[in-house]
């Protein structure tokens, strides 16, 4: 009662200052009234969504909606606009921990779990998913009236896109449940790989629809921005780690404000010098763990830290759904995330069985490639910006796809969690559940 | 890609500064040496961040452009509403109740004379120069005149720390910590005074209000702040970083409702803390230990974001940072002298001296800096941040080199004795909390 009493004040002083401006756009200023907000008003839903056995990670999400633009308008665009400095910090962060979760050795046990599943669910479910979309054309006006070979090469990319997985919610899930065993290693080490697939089949996929379309760039000048946003983001993760690893080996104190401006730097110049933020902060985390001594050290400094920043990511994740173009695309997105749960759940099946993996990835592996976010919500913009005749449907069908995921998918690898046994086996067992 | 090259290189430049700043500022070795020369963070690992805002402001560097500048907006109000929390929090009531009852006319007499003087010797400077293009008798040379004494009238937490290193007597030390507490309650209130009866101009404002109401107003915002986030410290938090978030939580908001109702987070932070200073709860361990905790790289931050909005090239700045400076240490000399006269106040030569020499603390820039964010246009405030900043920087100096020449002319330097009676926990975190905790903890095993 008192948390939703306080839910309650919190949103009123927020109406309060509302009130204060002329109906203009609130300016950077709100930008910390609203980081406030949103890290007390999640939190608390988090609280709130842990009492009815949902992860607090969907109250974080769920306060993002209620409280965005789309709904109750609390928190304007222009803040939610400044806080993606935040969600690109949190993105660094969490490719930082998943990094620091996958020491080579401990994963080669499971490694060929880990190829399998990548190979029969994750490559299964985009070959599944194209040849979806190319037969539900006629629910599709944008690919409907396409030539062929053209509607064949939109099919692919978004096939490509709606294929894309969320190390951060895997990542956040996985401490928030304290879980760890068969499942949660090979579930994490799937989605990291499938990530770096994923890369490359969009970049693959789009020169292959900008030849379709016959504007595109050349096969050369592909692989060498493909090059330098792979290779050029693991070897700047190496740099990263290399300074990261001085840092916490030689001066240690204030680890997690350095961390956190190294994240920043990450996320910020990353993006300037075309590099994949996730992938170099992920050859950064997993560079420390194999490489070096102070795997443990970094993991913990984040840890202690990592609370308030990933609680305003998910909550400013859930403001920017687009809820408003749910309606106009819901009957083929309900095809297509169901025909993607299919694809996962039994290609990680079969894969699993292939692998011979125990009983436990077998049943459950599946449920962790449903969570999107990130990575999904990133290549959909870039889609829609590479091929702008294509128009606003496009962009919406996946947006809507990924708010869909993104609201129900957490729920689901949770309660997976629960029944494989895994929550609660962490390091620090004593905290289940506390963050 | 000659463009991408620049910025690769720009990148590992930048990244080896931080890396070689973090290393200056973090080294244990770098805390024993301010801790041995009893220097404030501002002119050891603080001043590098400066320089660090001010070289990335650089349009040939290009790091802290307007744009990120803005983007770290939220930054700097979270920093002043850190500060002005922290002040506020340190503000026991029980403290002030055990207070001498002169000292508070002490305090007034000595504000008032540093204030005076101090814009006198500003407005002096003004008419004198034809620097600003507007009358000393207006509105806006008013407001910046109080801001400008209201901030250099306030005496650093260090203050203390200068009477430990020259062997003082307890009853000094503590005279002087409750002294520049009290300054700091004079400081605030003055900041409070400026936000309330001179109100930012602008649109997109749509409540107009008389000064007094805004006044109220954020005395009835830091209340309600108080109240709502002490029900939310009451909750037992299941770990420390839980614990943090909370606080960070509600000093970010706090701090961004202020700033959206254009008055000062400083202030509205300042009666939050001090409310959840004088609450009765067991949380105060906590907020303390997150304070603590947090107060060093919030404060290294804001003064990184300090440094980029530090206008050099206004060289109005400069001529007032000379007349400000000395004004101020004759202003700190006449009030500490006619306070003592006038109120009786049983304070040791040690003392005084220390208190007309003492340096700038974080609270000034605090002051100076909120003010910047809210009339960014008009008056002389650009003049007023490099007069505070540089100030701050100038008077440690001057503090530095005054403590030396004292201690060469052979006045008793207590320093090793007194050094090892610091509680190395809390004496080797950060800022101005433990350097005032210092006396009690030697206290408190008697």
């Amino acid at each position: 009662m008192i948390l939703i009493l306080l839910i309650l004040s919190l949103a009123g002083l927020m109406q309060a200052a509302r009130s204060f401006t002329t109906g203009t756009a609130m300016d950077s200023v709100g930008t910390a009234q609203a980081f406030g907000y949103l890290l007390l008003t999640g939190f608390f839903a988090g609280l709130l969504f842990k009492r009815i056995r949902l992860p607090k990670l969907t109250g974080y999400l769920a306060t993002g909606i209620i409280v965005g633009p789309p709904v109750l308008g609390l928190v304007s665009q222009p803040s939610l606009d400044t806080l993606k400095l935040v969600s690109g910090v949190a993105t660094a962060l969490i490719a930082l921990t998943a990094g620091t979760e996958l020491q080579l050795r401990a994963l080669k046990p499971l490694l060929r779990s880990i190829l399998w599943i990548t190979l029969v669910a994750v490559c299964g479910t985009t070959v599944l998913l194209t040849i979806t979309v190319f037969f539900a054309r006629p629910l599709l006006p944008f690919v409907a009236q396409l030539p062929i070979l053209q509607a064949a090469a939109v099919s692919l990319l978004l096939g490509v896109v709606m294929t894309a997985q969320s190390p951060a919610v895997v990542v956040a899930l996985r401490t928030e449940m304290n879980a760890e065993g068969p499942l949660t290693s090979t579930v994490l080490g799937v989605v990291v790989i499938a990530d770096l697939v994923v890369i490359v089949m969009f970049a693959i996929a789009s020169t292959l629809a900008k030849a379709a379309f016959g504007t595109g760039a050349g096969v050369v000048t592909t692989l060498r921005v493909l090059a330098w946003e792979l290779l050029g983001s693991m070897a700047a993760g190496v740099l990263i780690g290399l300074m990261l690893w001085f840092y916490l080996k030689k001066v240690r104190a204030s680890s997690g404000l350095f961390i956190l401006l190294t994240c920043c730097v990450i996320a910020e110049v990353g993006r300037r010098l075309d590099f994949d933020p996730l992938l170099l902060a992920l050859a950064a985390g997993t560079f420390i763990r194999n490489v070096t001594s102070v795997g443990d050290k970094l993991h913990d400094a984040i840890e202690s830290s990592a609370l308030p920043i990933y609680v305003v990511f998910f909550a400013v994740a859930g403001a920017t759904i687009h809820l408003k173009e749910l309606p106009l695309i819901f009957a083929p997105a309900l095809l297509f995330i169901v025909v993607r749960a299919a694809g996962f759940l039994w290609g990680a099946q079969l894969g699993a069985r292939i692998a011979q993996a125990p009983e436990v990835v077998r049943r459950y592996a599946g449920f962790g490639l449903l969570p999107q976010a990130g990575l999904a919500l990133a290549l959909a913009l870039l889609f829609s910006r590479t091929f702008p005749e294509l128009g606003s449907a496009a962009s919406a069908l996946l947006l809507g796809i990924v708010a869909l995921n993104e609201i129900l998918a957490p729920a689901i690898y949770r309660f997976a969690l629960v029944r494989s046994g895994e929550a609660g086996q962490g390091r620090h067992a004593s905290s289940a559940g506390d963050h | 890609v000659s463009q991408r090259g620049a910025v690769v290189i720009r990148t590992i430049l930048g990244l080896l500064g931080l890396l070689v700043l973090a290393y200056i500022g973090g080294h244990p070795k770098v805390r024993q040496i301010e801790k041995m020369l009893g220097v404030s963070q501002v002119i050891t690992a603080g001043f590098p961040f400066v320089v660090l805002g001010i070289l990335t402001r650089l349009p040939r560097v290009g790091i802290l452009t307007d744009k990120v500048l803005t983007d770290l907006e939220p930054l700097l109000l979270l920093s002043l509403g850190w500060i002005g929390f922290f002040v506020g929090f340190r503000c026991d009531a029980q403290m002030l109740s055990e207070l001498p009852r002169a000292i508070g006319r002490m305090i007034f007499g000595r504000v008032a004379v540093v204030f005076t003087i101090i814009a006198a010797a500003s407005a002096l400077l003004f008419v004198g120069t034809a620097l600003i293009g507007e009358s000393v008798l207006s509105m806006t040379f008013l407001r910046d005149a109080i801001i400008l004494g209201t901030a250099g009238a306030l005496t650093s937490h260090y203050t203390p720390r200068l009477l430990l290193a020259r062997g003082c007597d307890e009853t000094s030390i503590a005279m002087v910590k409750r002294v520049a507490r009290l300054q700091e309650l004079a400081g605030i209130i003055g900041l409070l005074f400026v936000c309330a009866y001179f109100r930012p101009q602008g649109g997109g404002v749509s409540w107009q209000l008389p000064g007094t109401a805004w006044l109220l107003l954020t005395l009835g915002l830091g209340t309600v702040f108080g109240i709502i986030i002490y029900i939310i410290l009451l909750r037992d938090p299941a770990s420390q970083v839980e614990a943090m978030l909370l606080l960070l939580g509600s000093v970010a908001f706090a701090a961004g409702m202020a700033a959206t109702l254009r008055l000062s987070p400083v202030v509205v932070c300042f009666f939050v803390g001090l409310l959840l200073a004088n609450f009765p709860g067991d949380y105060k361990e906590r907020v303390t230990e997150t304070l603590t905790r947090l107060e060093r790289p919030i404060y290294l931050l804001f003064l990184l974001v300090v440094g980029a909005h530090w206008r050099l090239q206004d060289w109005r700045g400069w001529a007032l940072l000379a007349v400000f400076v000395p004004a101020r240490f004759m202003g700190n000399y006449l009030g500490t002298r006619l306070a003592k006269v006038a109120a009786h106040i049983p304070l040791s030569e040690a003392a005084q001296n220390a208190l007309v020499v003492s340096p700038l603390g974080s609270l000034s820039i605090a002051i100076v800096i909120n003010a910047q964010l809210l009339y960014p246009e008009g008056g002389t405030i650009q003049a007023l941040v490099t007069a505070i900043v540089g100030g701050a920087i100038a008077t440690e100096i001057v503090v530095q080199l005054a403590t030396r020449t004292a201690a060469d002319a052979g006045i008793p330097d207590a320093r090793e004795d007194v050094a090892p009676a610091y509680n190395p926990t809390l004496d080797d975190t950060y800022g101005d909390l433990p350097a005032l905790q210092a006396p009690e903890q030697e206290k408190s095993p008697s």
